[in-house]
């Protein structure tokens, strides 16, 4: 694929130049219809204690709700930024690129805010000026300091001097917290690692290669079950073991270890394919969801949960 | 030095938290650690925020390609920032608002009362320090512990749970007890430590006024107790569009005395701040949905009038209106034809043929109609619910009841006492009950005033806390028409004459609740403007994230769905052994998650079950799937712990810009 | 795997089967002798043989020896309970015994259970704390345990412990206490980790000094590595960029760390080949390491004048964020190489189609199992799990590096063999059904590898 994009081919591209521009005009000639005609996207709200809440359009035909402007608008915003995170899969285009923008500037903006809320006023200014934070910027917390509150002083320092590479002196010193954060991550992951990925998964692999079942009575054994049983464990014994032959380094895969690695790749083979296959349905939900989105809250073409009156919904 | 430092500190770090895992003392260390990567990665953000805004900020200055998509990303960015830390548009959060309350600022030391109870505060090695809600109040001296302030009942709860002794939680007990505002304030004055505030419940009289202020001659407290009699003189008022029936000055008046009404320009006032019980008192002004009724020969005959009128709502509703009875809308009652045709419920009966009489319904809308009404509530309910809530609890003894056991020498102390005694509805009250349900308008008043007669003077306590829990969760008959309005909507249409007498109640019911509530929020004071959550539902920054960061995020994660699609067609082309085991499993499995590939196998027999493709699935993913998860999870860990020594001993040193050969 | 046509790489194979072969399959060596696979065959059969046909009875003994069951035996009311602090904890835990005894008397009675109760003072008020059924073994010692947890440390505590009959009576209740539970210097449940911690490292710290003392150390190729030069030099020649991800995750995470001693070798390689490589980073710290880890690469390369620190920025902590503009700006300027080395979620399949769709030819290595089928499927080259963390050692040549790879080998032969030991120890005992057997095998699941 030349053009670097999913569905689009050069070959194809100068012969239906038109088709593409006439499809979206007639898209958005009936959008504009179902807009104008019906109202689709529109939400409606309700007075409450915190703001105005958002009702279903039940509310609105019982007479005691009103359409929000703010929350109709955010409705088309977010149908056409959605729209315009598909259209990148037919190719690169300037609505692609400024939803991108938007996504960026958004998102970034979000997680520093939901950093300075919750981590940094909580967990830092909190423990160290908790009067002060629960006095004005979080009156929920205690104004008592915690034992051994000055501790938190540190992480405060160490984050002034990773500020401080932004100077023109001295910026080696943000070395420091940088080497703080990879020799306490070695020191927390080894332990945990080696005690849940290696420990655990050991433990958990040993079992008899051999089993006996009953039979339900509980008179004799299942002979069928119990080989069917054992079969199983003897594949998951021997899987295991190939596999982890397949990772060794300082042997050359040839001769028996050859053939186990070889084994060991197959298995890992079978194991990626699952993995693959499990995981599809999924993503066909996550699209379907979106779909939801676009058919039901914003076009009203559909109405699954019975939000709205029968005749507000519809194709036409 | 400039980098032997940082290996110092490396291997400090690493080896010392290493270690922490195995003592008991330290082995929360781990957790702190991440808490204070946490903090530097959020001020971090200043470093990765700075970078952004350059980036884009350059190729804005220097014009270049692509420069406008930079400026949305700036200002995208820098407005989702600034509305997001200011909090803008955010309300105080509910629970720290304390409504109904109004408070003046009092300095804990400047807190005139304090309270003192014979008795030591426990000492352990395990928690020196009181807990945090009452550390700046509790004291030792002179072998008394004294408490400064008023205990609330967090406060107790944490000092009982502070130490486990009898004695201990006798002490608390008495503390409590002692350590409460005068009788004659008791549910009205509060004192909250953490905000330092003297707190009053509603409008403060004169006469309470004269009587706090005579309580101490401080200063801080004599202008507490004036700005909060000042407070609770403000007056509030709101015009309300319409009004229940039987709303009344006097009816206002005994919710509380600082409310009032006037039925003429219909504005409703309070004097003060209003608190949450006032407002749902006045909130519940309408009769209750009634109930199904069931045939009962003996009420039929008895209680119902061989013609009697039952007034029904206006069709028209008339605006600027309060609802008021019906002069000429009213339908004959049941006769005995109704009970012929099987009709035991008269005014169900009349509610559809009220709806008949105002246009045509479907039969499936006869069908909802009669589903909607077998959900009502029903007599018998309410007095089943009336009699468990009778049914005798066991008692808990109180700490001091336990001890005085001690001190008596009991060796085996029991924390229940006996089984309080069973309490029963007697047949009269049962049947003002029925008799209540079956008249034309349920208000709950009514019916505690009937069983208070009955009772000779109030109704049993138990009664009125099962009339108010079970009638809470039963909507008014407004909600309950405009309820049966959308089921009917859903089966049908409906006539505009239908709608209107289904909803016109709602509507002005739901406008009584807002104009209610809008006296609420206008005579509340702001007692933390700043509390509120940053991403509160309708402010700027809840916008942006409803309305772009989550559609954005949920459609590119949509996107998978194609690339899947993508991988997998790209896979069918390779050729070798591991390809078509990859593609292979993947497709039986994918087969076995849907409906279609349990009916392409359904016809194996049962000998070759294990081959259907649903069993198949199963065995793929516990035996396959789970060899080589923990094979590559074996290999994950050796690889981190050769990883993670290499970085303690300080062979990967890349971060600190070192040339390494 | 790549010739030259028209003066540029092009790739040969498809994805999947070089994949195979770099990033997965070794060079497939020579059949193993049938006699393997013969001694192969008598070992299962053997096992079989032995086990299938004591099973059915040793296993029905076995089952009714250990049917904890309502005990048939006659017991005598407790005597006494000792409460003890237990050892080498963190202070939560408390430990109960007392005495089982089994008599032909009167006053012997067939036991329901026992229960246990708990104060903060020796008048009470008792709460329940646990009711408990001896297990045959503790009859035949004559003595049961029970372990209460979270206690608080410091916290003075009394216990009572009643027999309860199968007729519903009880025993006169035995007491025991004043008892403080002590938070030891060292967690005992623990121990066996912190053996297997020293076992492990000392294994990687000795390979390392083995390897340092100049015992040549031999590694096997993996194609996936010694593609990464042959992909800089394709984008040197093409006159496009290679593009470096290194994961989704912070500076918390291994996988990162990893992946940043990997940019370290790719940037110096690329500083050679005067390629410019581009780092957009998914976090802020993340930037900073990578910043510091790429100027020392150039510097390292002796081109320090080359380095662009506006090669490496910041986009946004926002996963799809990310992950939105950076295929973005892989359509648009379409590098030559993509590198995907550290953590990623879902994200990784989108990133790895799109530089396919390009013509891109892409590395990946990641240690996140749920993401490795989507790069196998669709990049060149996958280093899964572990070869991830072997590339740095690899890429650097040094030999205490890949002598840290020869520990990790003793690792998984530890791991192997003690798989292998415990299996044929549980066999044995679900064969046998011979108690300590069965308790060996307990003890290896559940003690020593927890």
């Amino acid at each position: 694929m030349a053009s670097g994009q999913l569905l689009v081919s050069e070959k194809t591209a100068g012969k239906s130049r038109w088709v593409g521009p006439a499809l979206l005009l007639a898209a958005g000639v009936y959008v504009a219809w179902r807009a104008a005609v019906f109202g689709c996207g529109t939400v409606y709200v309700a007075p409450a204690d915190e703001g105005p809440t958002s009702v279903s359009a039940w509310e609105a035909v019982a007479g005691v709700a009103q359409p929000s402007l703010g929350r109709t608008i955010g409705v088309w915003v977010a149908a056409l930024l959605t729209l315009a995170i598909f259209s990148f899969l037919y190719k690169d285009n300037p609505l692609y690129k400024l939803a991108e923008a938007v996504f960026v500037g958004v998102s970034a903006g979000y997680w520093m805010v939901v950093a300075f809320w919750t981590t940094l006023v909580p967990n830092l200014l909190g423990k160290l000026f908790p009067a002060w934070v629960s006095a004005g910027l979080m009156p929920g917390l205690s104004p008592e300091r915690e034992d051994a509150w000055y501790w938190y002083f540190v992480p405060l320092v160490l984050g002034l001097m990773l500020l401080w590479r932004l100077a023109p002196r001295g910026a080696w010193i943000a070395a420091w917290p940088l080497a703080f954060i990879m020799g306490a991550t070695a020191g927390v992951r080894l332990v945990g690692f080696l005690q849940a990925d290696f420990l655990n998964q050991i433990g958990a692999t040993i079992r008899p290669a051999v089993v006996l079942l009953h039979q339900a009575d509980g008179q004799g054994v299942d002979w069928t079950a119990s080989l069917g049983a054992t079969v199983q464990a003897l594949l998951l014994l021997v899987g295991v073991l190939c596999c982890l032959t397949y990772f060794f380094f300082s042997v050359e895969h040839r001769g028996l270890v050859g053939r186990a690695s070889r084994l060991g790749v197959w298995v890992l083979m079978i194991t990626f394919g699952a993995a693959f296959g499990y995981t599809v349905m999924g993503r066909i939900a996550l699209l379907a969801g979106r779909l939801e989105f676009l058919l039901n809250d914003w076009l009203w073409l559909i109405d699954p949960a019975g939000l709205r009156p029968p005749d507000w919904t519809g194709w036409w | 030095m400039k980098r032997t430092i940082p290996l110092v500190i490396t291997f400090v770090c690493g080896v010392v938290l290493l270690a922490a895992h195995f003592s008991p003392y330290t082995h929360r260390w781990g957790e702190a650690a991440m808490i204070w990567f946490d903090i530097l990665a959020s001020i971090a953000f200043l470093l990765g925020g700075g970078n952004l805004l350059k980036v884009h900020l350059k190729k804005v200055f220097a014009q270049q390609a692509g420069w406008a998509y930079s400026l949305i990303t700036v200002v995208a960015f820098v407005v989702t920032l600034w509305v997001g830390l200011v909090k803008w548009g955010a309300p105080p959060a509910a629970h720290l608002e304390h409504y109904g309350e109004s408070f003046a600022h009092v300095p804990l030391e400047e807190f005139p009362f304090t309270y003192s109870v014979p008795g030591q505060l426990p000492k352990t090695a395990e928690r020196p320090l009181l807990p945090a809600s009452v550390r700046a109040q509790l004291s030792q001296a002179d072998g008394q512990v004294v408490f400064r302030g008023w205990l609330l009942p967090n406060q107790k709860s944490d000092l009982l749970a502070y130490h486990p002794t009898l004695a201990w939680r006798c002490l608390v007990e008495q503390l409590a007890k002692a350590a409460q505002p005068s009788a004659g304030f008791r549910g009205k004055l509060a004192y909250y430590p953490e905000p330092q505030a003297l707190a009053f419940r509603g409008s403060m009289t004169p006469q309470e006024r004269a009587e706090l202020e005579a309580l101490s001659p401080s200063d801080a407290w004599r202008s507490a107790v004036a700005a909060l009699y000042e407070a609770g003189q403000r007056q509030t008022e709101v015009v309300a569009p319409t009004a229940p029936e039987r709303f009344t000055p006097e009816q206002a008046r005994k919710i509380s005395p600082a409310l009032d009404y006037d039925p003429a320009s219909r504005r409703l006032q309070i004097r003060g701040p209003m608190s949450l019980s006032e407002r749902q008192a006045l909130e519940q002004q309408f009769p209750l949905a009634r109930p199904k009724l069931t045939a009962d020969p003996a009420l039929t005959s008895a209680h119902q009038p061989e013609s009697s009128t039952v007034p029904l709502r206006p069709s028209a509703h008339q605006p600027g209106t309060s609802i008021v009875q019906g002069e000429s809308s009213t339908v004959q009652l049941g006769t005995a034809n109704d009970q012929q045709r099987g009709f035991a419920d008269p005014y169900r009966h009349h509610l559809w043929k009220a709806l008949e009489d105002q246009g045509p319904l479907t039969a499936k809308q006869a069908e909802v109609f009669q589903a909607h009404w077998e959900r009502r509530w029903t007599v018998e309910q309410l007095l089943e619910a009336i009699r468990m809530a009778g049914v005798g609890e066991p008692t808990e003894k109180t700490a001091c009841q336990m001890l005085a056991e001690k001190e008596q020498g009991v060796a085996d102390i029991q924390p229940i006492g006996p089984l309080e005694p069973d309490q029963t509805l007697r047949p009269e009250q049962a049947a003002a009950i029925r008799t209540w349900a079956a008249g034309p308008n349920l208000y709950l008043e009514d019916l505690l005033e009937q069983l208070a007669k009955t009772s000779g003077g109030q109704s049993p306590g138990f009664i009125q806390t099962a009339l108010q829990n079970f009638f809470h969760q039963v909507p008014t008959e407004a909600e309950a028409k405009k309820t049966l309005c959308v089921e009917l909507l859903r089966a049908g249409p409906l006539t505009e004459a239908q709608r209107e007498f289904l909803l016109a109640d709602y509507r002005a019911e739901w406008a009584w609740r807002t104009a209610v509530g809008e006296l609420f929020r206008q005579a509340h004071q702001v007692k933390f403007p700043w509390s509120g959550q940053y991403n509160a539902a309708g402010s700027p920054f809840w916008w942006i994230y409803e309305y772009m960061f989550k559609p954005l995020t949920a459609t590119m994660f949509a996107l998978l769905a194609f690339y899947v699609a993508s991988a997998a067609f790209r896979a069918f082309r390779a050729k070798n052994v591991e390809a078509a085991l990859l593609l292979g499993t993947a497709f039986v499995v994918l087969l076995g998650r849907t409906a279609a590939g349990t009916v392409l196998t359904g016809w194996l027999p049962d000998w070759l079950g294990w081959l259907r493709v649903e069993e198949l699935t199963v065995l793929i993913m516990t035996i396959f799937n789970t060899a080589g998860t923990r094979a590559i999870m074996i290999g994950i860990a050796l690889g981190i712990v050769a990883t993670s020594l290499k970085i303690i001993l300080g062979m990967d040193r890349s971060y600190l810009g070192s040339a390494e050969k | 795997m790549f010739s030259r046509q028209r003066g540029c790489l092009v790739r040969k194979k498809s994805p999947l089967a070089a994949a195979g072969e770099g990033g997965l399959r070794s060079r497939s060596g020579e059949g193993a002798s049938s006699s393997f696979f013969l001694l192969w065959a008598v070992w299962v059969g053997l096992l079989s043989g032995i086990a299938f046909p004591a099973c059915s009875g040793a296993m029905e003994a076995a089952r009714r020896g250990a049917d904890p069951g309502e005990t048939h035996l006659l017991l005598l009311p407790p005597s006494e309970l000792e409460a003890l602090d237990a050892p080498w904890d963190d202070g939560s835990r408390l430990l109960l015994c007392w005495p089982l005894q089994t008599a032909d008397t009167p006053d012997a009675k067939p036991l329901r259970e026992f229960r246990i109760f708990q104060a903060a003072e020796p008048c009470g008020p008792w709460q329940p704390v646990a009711a408990v059924e001896p297990k045959p073994k503790d009859i035949r010692r004559g003595r049961m345990e029970y372990l209460v947890d979270r206690c608080e440390p410091g916290r003075e505590y009394y216990f009572r412990l009643t027999a309860v009959w199968a007729d519903g009576g009880q025993s006169t209740p035995v007491m025991a206490g004043p008892v403080r539970p002590v938070r030891q210097m060292f967690d005992g449940s623990r121990a066996w980790l912190a053996g297997f911690v020293v076992l492990v490292s000392g294994l990687v710290l000795w390979s390392i000094q083995r390897a340092r003392s100049g015992r040549p150390v031999h590694v096997r190729r993996i194609a996936g590595l010694e593609a990464v030069d042959e992909a800089i030099g394709r984008a040197t020649e093409m006159g496009r960029p290679c593009v470096f991800i290194a994961g989704i995750q912070d500076m918390n995470d291994i996988q990162t760390i990893a992946g940043l001693t990997i940019l370290g070798r790719v940037a110096e390689t690329s500083a050679r080949y005067a390629a410019r490589v581009e780092v957009p980073t998914c976090r802020s710290l993340v930037m900073t390491a990578a910043r510091d880890t790429v100027q020392a690469a150039y510097l390292a390369a002796g081109r320090p004048e080359a380095y662009r620190p506006e090669d490496i920025y910041y986009v946004t902590d926002e996963q799809f964020g990310y992950v939105a503009y950076v295929t973005g700006q892989m359509v648009r300027q379409r590098p030559a190489a993509c590198f995907y080395m550290g953590a990623f979620f879902a994200e990784s399949l989108i990133l790895a189609e799109t530089g396919n769709s390009i013509g891109a030819i892409q590395v990946a290595g990641t240690a996140m199992p749920s993401q490795l089928p989507f790069f196998v499927a669709a990049c060149d080259y996958t280093l899964i799990g572990e070869e991830f963390f072997a590339a740095s050692a690899y890429l650097s040549g040094q030999p205490d590096q890949l002598g840290a790879l020869w520990g990790q080998d003793m690792g998984k032969l530890l791991a192997g063999c003690l798989i292998l030991v415990g299996s044929v120890l549980a066999t044995l005992a679900a064969a046998t059904g011979w108690e300590w057997l069965a308790d060996w095998t307990h003890f290896l699941q559940n003690t020593l590898l927890q």
